[in-house]
């Protein structure tokens, strides 16, 4: 990319980590469960609100969604930041657990709104600056930073506040930096692009959606596992904190306790990026550490070991999640990937809610300790899970199973189609030449061949299709496509050839299929 | 192309590895030229080159807006990829 490009880029994008930043510098998180308590909440009705919670979002979600892209992305954003001043005002005043319900409907609405927003956002502020999607993981990767330095920060801040101050103070004290957020969001230019994209009926997404999460095979599995993964994080989040109300620890420790939970959000992320992770010792060896965080939860009254377990536990989850999601997208088709991403995220929201009733229900009537076995089988299913699923077919595409899905990269031609180096008459030449297709008495010209070509330019990495989409659909020069995407000839030769290759193998599959 | 082989003698092999340079003019003058010997004399490498041009050529046809519309999908598989369940 040019250097031009990349600061004007950083420039545009800066109002928008603010944004991030502000948006959840929350101060009252922390320590919300104890603030909760005090106010009459017990671990059945923190359930309920969970649920409620929980039925909330996907509910929200989508009508937020519509909002956004038929007005306005930034506008919805402000909307939320309003929702979210709201809710932390209603909540800072509650003095019973019906008002502070009515806030935590109103956090609802603001991370219904905030979620496939700010994403949203990023992703075409990307688009419409560098032309491509390239840099929009390391854009999001900032955001995600941006993020997690300020829910760190707003743990360790809120918990020192409460400590000199009333708990309530750490909701209000909140409040300017969601004004702050509102309006450096102000200061933000809006993309465009959105106005001008048509998207995938919901219907057809629907039904795509669930043809292919029902389909039997390695996929249900991998669902399995990151509903079940969802299940002991959004856990974790929404109860950890009952074992330290029911130690009666003092309010300074829920900061450490909540950076500590965030802080893993992050080194889960890194350690889920280990290709190493999927061996089968590595998988065991989680599927342990799972297993005793959470009998650590039902059984110790050390606060130090509780904290611990819960860290960890939060550490394996996250760390789990990335490969077996990696693991679903192999197995899904570029087509209906939209559909099934959001399909799983729902069904991870459903199966929540009646494990917070559960667990909120038990805990009260047993204490947490006892909920803690609850999650003793959770985290078996999932340690069963996690050595079947991850350990399956490789990571790198190149090594992935052939035929299991279609691959992203194809080579030129496959070796076998050349005979090989110690070939007596025709060493590395021809065993099986390509068909002359036009020849072949059928058209390359229909409408089906321009859907295959399209499609394997969908399926491809961004690097790839960065490149063909450029000089092959968009007709640029070769000299312009380095300098944009900042890479040298040799390169973009590279990239363009690779690019090419994976759709001649598609298209030659599909042609193949015609003729006989 | 290998070391070990003779550089006047390209194997097919190798030829369509030198396919998309090939068509961009990027090849030095030499290799250019033994490209242009071998596809004379191989037709599994010609009908190679056509297959090279075919793909091109269609994926000049689509629009901006086939673009566009892969976006949601780059979207939703990066946004799936950084999903951690957040704070509610």
């Amino acid at each position: 990319m040019l250097q031009r490009t990349q600061r004007d880029l950083r420039r545009r994008l800066t109002p928008l980590y603010a944004a991030a930043f502000l948006q959840n510098l929350a101060l009252w998180v922390p320590i919300e469960k104890l603030f909760m308590t005090s106010i009459g909440f017990d671990a059945a009705s923190i359930g309920v609100m969970a649920a409620i919670y929980a039925v909330a979002v996907p509910i929200f979600e989508l009508p937020s969604g519509v909002l956004a892209d038929r007005w306005s992305r930034r506008g919805v954003l402000i909307l939320a930041s309003i929702a979210a001043i709201v809710s932390v005002a209603i909540g800072g005043l509650s003095q019973n657990v019906a008002t502070y319900m009515v806030s935590a409907l109103f956090l609802g609405i603001f991370f219904a709104m905030q979620s496939g927003t700010f994403d949203s956002v990023v992703y075409d502020t990307v688009l419409e600056e560098t032309g491509g999607s390239e840099v929009f993981e390391r854009t999001i990767g900032r955001v995600r930073l941006a993020e997690s330095a300020a829910l760190v920060a707003g743990a360790l801040a809120g918990a020192a506040i409460a400590e000199i101050a009333p708990l309530r103070a750490t909701y209000f004290l909140t409040i300017p930096a969601l004004i702050g957020c509102c309006l450096v969001l102000l200061i933000f230019r809006e993309p465009q692009l959105h106005k001008a994209e048509e998207s995938e009926p919901l219907r057809e997404q629907l039904s795509a959606t669930y043809r292919t999460l029902l389909q039997p095979g390695r996929l249900r599995h991998a669902v399995a596992l990151i509903v079940v993964a969802a299940l002991l994080m959004q856990g974790m989040l929404e109860f950890g904190p009952l074992w330290l109300v029911a130690l009666s620890v003092p309010a300074f420790l829920y900061g450490p306790h909540w950076a500590g939970l965030t802080a893993a959000l992050g080194a889960g992320g890194l350690l889920g990026s280990q290709p190493r992770l999927t061996r089968r010792w590595a998988a065991v060896l989680l599927a342990i550490i799972g297993v005793g965080s959470c009998v650590v939860l039902a059984i110790s009254r050390s606060v130090a070991l509780l904290i611990a377990a819960q860290v960890m536990l939060t550490l394996v989850v996250v760390a789990v999640s990335i490969p077996a999601t990696r693991r679903l997208h192999d197995a899904v088709a570029s087509s209906v990937r939209a559909g099934v991403a959001s399909g799983v995220g729902t069904l991870s929201w459903l199966a929540f809610v009646p494990f917070a009733l559960v667990v909120g229900f038990v805990s009260d009537r047993a204490g947490i300790w006892s909920a803690g076995w609850l999650l003793v089988a959770i985290a078996a299913v999932a340690g069963i899970l996690m050595v079947t699923v991850l350990p399956g077919e490789a990571v790198a595409p190149a090594e992935a199973a052939p035929g299991a899905a279609q691959k992203a990269i194809e080579p030129t031609f496959e070796a076998d189609r050349f005979y090989p180096a110690d070939h007596p008459d025709w060493p590395g030449h021809w065993s099986s030449p390509p068909a002359v297709w036009q020849g072949i008495g059928i058209s390359v010209d229909g409408d089906d061949a321009l859907a295959e070509v399209k499609a394997a330019i969908r399926a491809m990495p961004p690097q790839l299709r960065q490149v063909i989409v450029m000089r092959d659909v968009q007709g640029r020069p070769p000299k312009e496509v380095q300098q944009t995407l900042h890479i040298s000839g040799d390169e973009e030769l590279d990239l363009l050839q690779q690019a090419r290759g994976t759709v001649r193998a598609r298209l030659e599959r599909f042609l193949d299929g015609q003729t006989t | 192309m290998t070391d070990d082989h003779p550089v006047d003698e390209l194997r097919c092999l190798e030829v369509v590895e030198l396919l998309t340079a090939y068509l961009d003019g990027a090849l030095p003058d030499q290799a250019r030229t033994q490209v242009d010997e071998h596809l004379r004399d191989c037709r599994g490498c010609r009908a190679a080159l056509a297959q090279w041009r075919t793909v091109a050529e269609l994926a000049g046809r689509l629009t901006p807006a086939d673009i566009a519309s892969l976006d949601p999908y780059v979207r939703n598989r990066l946004m799936m990829t950084v999903r951690s369940p957040r704070r509610r």
